[in-house]
């Protein structure tokens, strides 16, 4: 069992996740009240990997829920196996059972197709961790819906009576901040911001998630993605971006920076046409020349 | 209650904790950390009692000698969306007192936020107010200055702008604005409802007809996707430049707000104001009284990228889905920067379903989008075009140039 914050640092580096106090501190009280947390942040800030390298450290199930709009029960909770209870229904043709004792049958659990919610709910032996993701994506009935589930980790089937949880599981939602959550959900959870990461910080997860990377690219790239998140783009490139961006210039055999390897790699750096058209030359260069200096100086 | 929490609060303070304690002269934990909420729940945050006690419960592990650790145990639990984080922060600095580590973290913490969080004292300020979670868009104390101080003037303004609105002009303006609803109203949402005309088949209700007929599927149920109605966001520019439209567009705002019910209206001009709840009122007369008293810009100066800043930051993210139609009314006369508008107008473009444009200029023939603002904003818009064509339908505008 782990024990207090400083380890579940440790331990999430262990699994490859640059973590800080404050990830660390959300996860122990995850851990500790089973209180969900709410992860917001920008795309590629490593919101999702939280709830991957927790299942990691915990030993257990990551059972994912993808929020979209229109998402509905039968998606998350359960579905009946339509095909399975029509066949089952033809080979009761002949037999001498009431429509009742039927219905029985057909709606019992083994014609039940459990979905994220429930399997989480439902996990044998330890508790799962669930990740609902982007659950801003989902619309508002949706939402509501989810609050009861994690208020009192029970669902109801009309067929099937209530199902209670039989381990909590470890909630992470994320939201990219596309839309306004309700009070309510926020209540029910812990907060928790991450933001860009710092130089060290970034430096610290490259070193860790591209192994073998030639140091001084390492320092060069960290510090491209740091002075070009503070120009004015549509959409900032993350850490996912960063990583991306390192192993193709590995695959490259590039072991510094200049300006032909950059341009022949801005896609992975720009996702957005529009970036891709503002961030001239000069800008390139400037932030090219500045990546540069931070290599000579240290 | 009190009492459960009192015995409780006594039992989590083992001797590391005095380190705590000691900031705080009048000692115990259970109730200054119920004051702290409190403090907390004034300025917005929802803090309340169970998240109190949450707190109580997990600090005996944390090591209390630690600050910052004290610190994200309680942001964790009481902070639940980001604009909150600097309310927080300062509570949190001026309750606890003493921690003199805190002010460097605190203070990375804004750093590596994006800019328009608040980097000068005064957005800083602004932010906290932010804090509040209700869309309420000013505390009691703004709002009274300015009528205090506006209220002749205003009422002056309203007389000459606005005149008086009678019924019958108002009923032409709704049966226009019926006939741009239906065009406005709806999409095929996501989720689906059984109905006759669907596609797809409904199986958990077809299976469950069929066992009246011993599970023979006699009647298929079919289902088809719900609509869903858009929602209406409108930001209008009321600056000097726009003054001749001002009846025209309060009768329009107002005639949304009858016939669509769900919609926010905001106006600018300096500044940005919410005025949603003003058009609330049954009589039109009286929603433009109660408009005056509150808009101190009407009239006045133009700052578009300003108050589109101030838009996306205090409101953007609450009323702005990807089932909402923005209309902007402007006819994008600035006196600023064009480059902070094309900025802003790329963040709300993002974030909704259709951006529209209305400018009143263009129906002046011969009229090109040349002002600075207008020009660098149409590759964000999704629709150009005047107030008059949109009202009257694509059809009669092609009749009426034929």
């Amino acid at each position: 069992m782990i024990q207090g914050v400083d380890e579940i640092e440790v331990r999430m580096h262990e699994n490859g996740y640059v973590s800080d106090q404050a990830i660390a501190t959300s996860i122990f009280l995850l851990m500790e009240l089973k209180k969900p947390i709410l992860i917001e942040g920008h795309a590629g800030v490593g919101k999702t990997e939280v709830a991957k390298v927790l299942a990691k450290i915990l030993n257990t199930d990551l059972i994912r829920l993808q929020c979209y709009e229109g998402l509905d029960l039968s998606t998350a909770l359960y579905e009946w196996n339509y095909q399975k209870q029509i066949l089952r229904m033809r080979l009761e043709d002949g037999s001498s059972h009431s429509v009742e004792e039927k219905e029985e049958i057909i709606f019992s659990p083994q014609f039940l197709l459990k979905r994220p919610l429930l399997s989480a709910i439902t996990n044998p032996d330890r508790s799962a961790v669930l990740l609902i993701d982007e659950v801003d994506r989902a619309d508002e009935e949706f939402e509501a819906f989810l609050l009861e589930v994690l208020s009192d980790f029970q669902v109801s089937i009309p067929e099937l009576g209530t199902i209670k949880a039989t381990h909590k599981p470890y909630v992470i939602l994320t939201s990219n901040r596309t839309r306004e959550l309700s009070d309510a959900l926020r209540r029910r959870c812990q907060y928790l911001w991450i933001d860009y990461p710092s130089f060290e910080k970034e430096l610290s997860i490259l070193e860790l998630r591209v192994p073998g990377i030639n140091p001084k690219l390492a320092r060069q790239i960290t510090a491209f993605m740091q002075r070009i998140r503070t120009k004015n783009l549509l959409k900032k490139p993350g850490v996912a971006e960063t990583l991306d961006w390192a192993a193709s210039l590995l695959l490259l055999h590039r072991d510094w920076l200049d300006e032909e390897s950059v341009k022949a790699t801005l896609g992975c750096i720009f996702k957005d046409i529009h970036d891709l058209q503002r961030i001239s030359k000069d800008q390139l260069e400037e932030v090219l020349a500045e990546a540069e200096a931070v290599q000579g100086g240290s | 209650m009190d009492l459960s929490l009192e015995t409780f609060g006594a039992a989590v303070q083992p001797s590391g904790y005095r380190n705590v304690l000691a900031r705080r002269p009048d000692g115990d934990l259970s109730q200054n950390m119920l004051t702290f909420c409190a403090l907390l729940r004034k300025r917005g945050l929802m803090a309340g009692t169970a998240e109190a006690m949450d707190a109580l419960r997990i600090l005996p592990q944390i090591d209390v000698a630690d600050w910052r650790g004290f610190y994200l145990v309680l942001r964790s639990l009481f902070v639940s969306r980001r604009e909150e984080l600097n309310v927080f922060d300062a509570l949190f600095h001026s309750f606890w007192t003493g921690w003199s580590g805190f002010e460097q973290s605190a203070h990375q913490l804004f750093e590596t936020a994006s800019p328009r969080d608040g980097s000068t004292h005064g957005q800083r300020r602004l932010g906290q107010k932010e804090g509040s979670a209700d869309l309420a868009p000013d505390d009691d104390q703004t709002n009274e200055e300015t009528s205090i101080a506006l209220y002749s003037p205003e009422e002056v303004l309203a007389g000459r702008l606005f005149g008086r609105i009678e019924q019958d002009e108002l009923r032409e303006m709704e049966r226009r604005i019926k006939r741009l609803n239906r065009r406005l109203a709806t999409k095929p949402g996501r989720r689906m409802r059984v109905g006759r005309r669907g596609h797809g088949v409904d199986l958990r209700r077809s299976l469950r007809h069929s066992l009246g007929f011993g599970g023979d599927i006699v009647t298929l149920v079919r289902k088809q996707r719900r609509l869903r109605r858009l929602e209406l966001v409108l930001l209008l520019d009321v600056s000097r430049s726009m003054d001749i439209y001002s009846q025209f567009l309060l009768k329009l705002i107002y005639s949304l707000h009858n016939v669509r019910g769900k919609t926010e209206s905001f106006v600018f001009g300096t500044s940005l104001k919410r005025v949603t709840d003003c058009f609330r009122s049954a009589d039109i007369n009286a929603a433009v009284a109660n408009l005056s008293g509150q808009v101190p810009f009407w009239s006045g100066g133009t700052r578009i990228g300003h108050s589109f800043q101030l838009f996306n930051q205090r409101y953007g993210h609450k009323v702005l889905t990807p089932r909402t139609v923005l209309i902007i009314l402007s006819d994008g006369l600035d006196t600023e920067s064009a480059e902070v508008v094309a900025e802003e107008l790329a963040i709300m473009k993002q974030k909704v379903a259709k951006l529209i444009w209305l400018n009143p200029l263009s129906d002046t023939p011969g009229y090109e989008p040349t002002a600075a603002s207008m020009a660098v904003a149409l590759p964000y818009i999704d629709m150009f075009t005047s107030i008059d064509r949109l009202l009257l339908g694509k059809s009669e505008t092609a009749a009426q140039t034929a």
